[in-house]
């Protein structure tokens, strides 16, 4: 082959790979955006890399103990906890729904005014229901078996389901030490507990008539239920996501560095998770790793018909400051520098006001209807919310009108839908 | 000397008080290793002091803020109380910060301090006199208050 020839190939063949690598380049130009060194760092900000693998709660000594785990498994699923055998936690908090009901307002024993948060990743949360109106998991946990319209159930009868149970009564001695001896029925009746639909009812009245030891015994006794209860929910932790996989191309200790190549959120998704970031702002509140700020704001939800307004954060935070269930409390395991949430808890002020709990939104498409009453239906609904951004009944909401077109309406939620 | 009605007297010097607050804040401080602010009343000179250039959101900081009369001479024995939030979402600070400890030298070491979202904050240091009998008409003993705003 003559040197003209062979000239002639190659540039051909340069000709044919640049033509070749255009066209490649107009592929990945539809399929990928490009990303601001700001918005790369916001991105890893959000990803599950930034979150611990384990929680911890000085609150509770037994948090991560894995007997306590399996021992707070099994009380979750026991309807005997409720005082009508027939509601466990599992009722409403349905592994299959993502730890939710997937209705409206919680059904135990009569309608509750409040949706079921689910429960994957609530170990990591400073405060638990939707108003923060406890500051432990452990504290949480017993708030639901004694309400009259959860599960109904009494300290006393839990403690009783305890000590009859070989199975429990082992776990118990092994975790916590000796329990008490409750074969007394006289000093410790079958079912009674402070909490009761009136002051002189079947169950505050018999615990009225105990005497104060033998009451801080049960307490205790319940508390430790609470604590085993919350070690089990430690365990349930959030699962990486498309987004985490997306967001670990940005990561300089990327584990999976073929990610820059191959994105993982389609077009549509990646322009959601833009407005995410930008101008739907919500990041403003739902931030960090798990999506939210753990604080409380006021967002102007409407009040559902034939219900009163849900004051929120307002009417809770001196009840929690009084609580002996409280982080500085005599049931609590930890330090007082170690109960900083509580000291520094605001206790006044008009943005407390019908203000509720920044949710994390890992896992949103799996827990349908939303907000802390479940008054809007879907996550379209939820984002119309925020675009409109409605006067609040009382107090002031903190979101203003957001303009979205209706194509980054539905980029919005196909983005949340992969969280 | 005509009578004011108490109230009119108060809301009228809360107004005056927050026009000044509104212009006082004007001279935003970018986030630095010090940020420093005279008092609306130009009684004091207040400093807080941070470990780090950037503040994060969503944890708990510790902040050292001297106070110096403008002779720049330390002031100890002050009470101080902390509010602020951001205007644009009408919203608090998410937590009430406390003065832990006077460590002399007209230096506070505050804690509690957090920040729950990105965006313009303002974030007020009220100095009060240790003094429970003595007033004005903003209450609480209040002297004097110095805004700060600042950028996360």
């Amino acid at each position: 082959m003559s040197l003209q020839y062979k000239i002639l190939i190659a540039m051909l063949l340069v000709l044919f790979l640049a033509g070749y690598s255009q066209r490649e380049s107009g592929i990945t130009s539809k399929t990928k955006l490009t990303w601001s060194s700001s918005e790369q760092s916001i991105i890893q900000s959000l990803s599950l890399d930034n979150l611990p693998t384990e929680t911890t709660d000085p609150s509770n000594k037994v948090h991560n103990n894995s007997l306590a785990a399996a021992f707070g498994e099994q009380l979750f699923n026991d309807v005997r906890l409720s005082g009508s055998n027939t509601i466990s936690c599992a009722t409403c908090h349905q592994s299959s729904l993502h730890f939710t009901d997937g209705k409206t307002v919680a059904e135990g024993i009569a309608l509750a005014s409040r949706n079921t948060p689910s429960l994957i990743g609530i170990a990591h949360n400073n405060w638990f229901f939707w108003d923060g109106r406890k500051d432990s998991l452990w504290s949480q946990a017993l708030g639901p078996i004694e309400h009259t319209g959860e599960m109904g159930g009494s300290r006393l009868k839990v403690a009783h389901l305890i000590s009859q149970s070989e199975e429990y009564t082992k776990f118990y001695n092994q975790i916590f030490g000796e329990l008490p001896d409750l074969t007394d029925k006289q000093r410790f009746p079958e079912h009674a507990g402070p909490v009761g639909p009136a002051r002189q009812d079947a169950v505050v009245s018999p615990w009225k008539k105990m005497n104060t030891s033998d009451q801080k015994h049960i307490n205790q006794l319940f508390v430790n239920i609470g604590k085993s209860l919350a070690a089990y929910m430690g365990t349930l932790q959030y699962s990486p996501n498309r987004f985490d996989q997306f967001a670990q191309q940005f990561s300089r200790q990327s584990n999976y560095p073929d990610a820059l190549n191959q994105p993982k959120l389609n077009l549509e998704e990646q322009k959601g998770l833009k407005l995410f970031m930008g101008k739907a702002q919500c990041t403003n509140c739902h931030n960090g790793p798990r999506l939210s700020n753990d604080s409380f704001h006021n967002i102007g939800l409407p009040t559902p018909t034939n219900t009163q307004f849900d004051w929120g954060r307002a009417t809770v935070v001196q009840r929690l400051l009084h609580s002996p269930y409280n982080c500085l409390g005599e049931y609590s395991d930890a330090e007082r520098n170690q109960c900083e949430e509580l000291i520094y808890a605001r206790k006044t002020g008009d943005d407390l006001i019908g203000a509720f709990k920044t949710p994390s939104l890992r896992g949103i498409s799996k827990t349908a209807p939303y907000m802390h009453s479940g008054q809007v239906e879907d996550l379209a609904a939820v984002i119309e919310h925020y675009v409109q951004a409605p006067a609040s009944e009382k107090g002031h909401s903190s979101i203003q009108p957001i303009d979205l077109s209706d194509d980054e309406k539905k980029q919005l939620e196909a983005f949340l839908l992969i969280l | 000397m005509k009578f004011i009605p108490v109230n009119l007297f108060t809301s009228l010097t809360r107004s005056l008080y927050l026009v000044v607050l509104f212009f006082s804040s004007q001279h935003a401080f970018a986030i630095d290793k010090a940020l420093q602010a005279q008092t609306t009343n130009l009684n004091y000179q207040v400093t807080i002091e941070h470990p780090s250039d950037d503040i994060a959101i969503n944890t708990f900081h510790l902040w050292v803020i001297a106070v110096t009369d403008q002779q720049q001479r330390p002031v100890d024995n002050l009470v101080l109380a902390f509010n602020g939030g951001m205007p644009d979402h009408a919203h608090g600070l998410p937590t009430e910060p406390k003065v832990i400890q006077a460590l002399g030298k007209g230096k506070y070491l505050v804690g509690g301090i957090k920040f729950n979202m990105p965006g313009e904050w303002q974030f007020n240091v009220h100095i009060k006199t240790n003094d429970p009998i003595g007033s004005n008409s903003m209450g609480n003993n209040l002297i004097d208050t110095a805004a700060f705003e600042l950028t996360l």
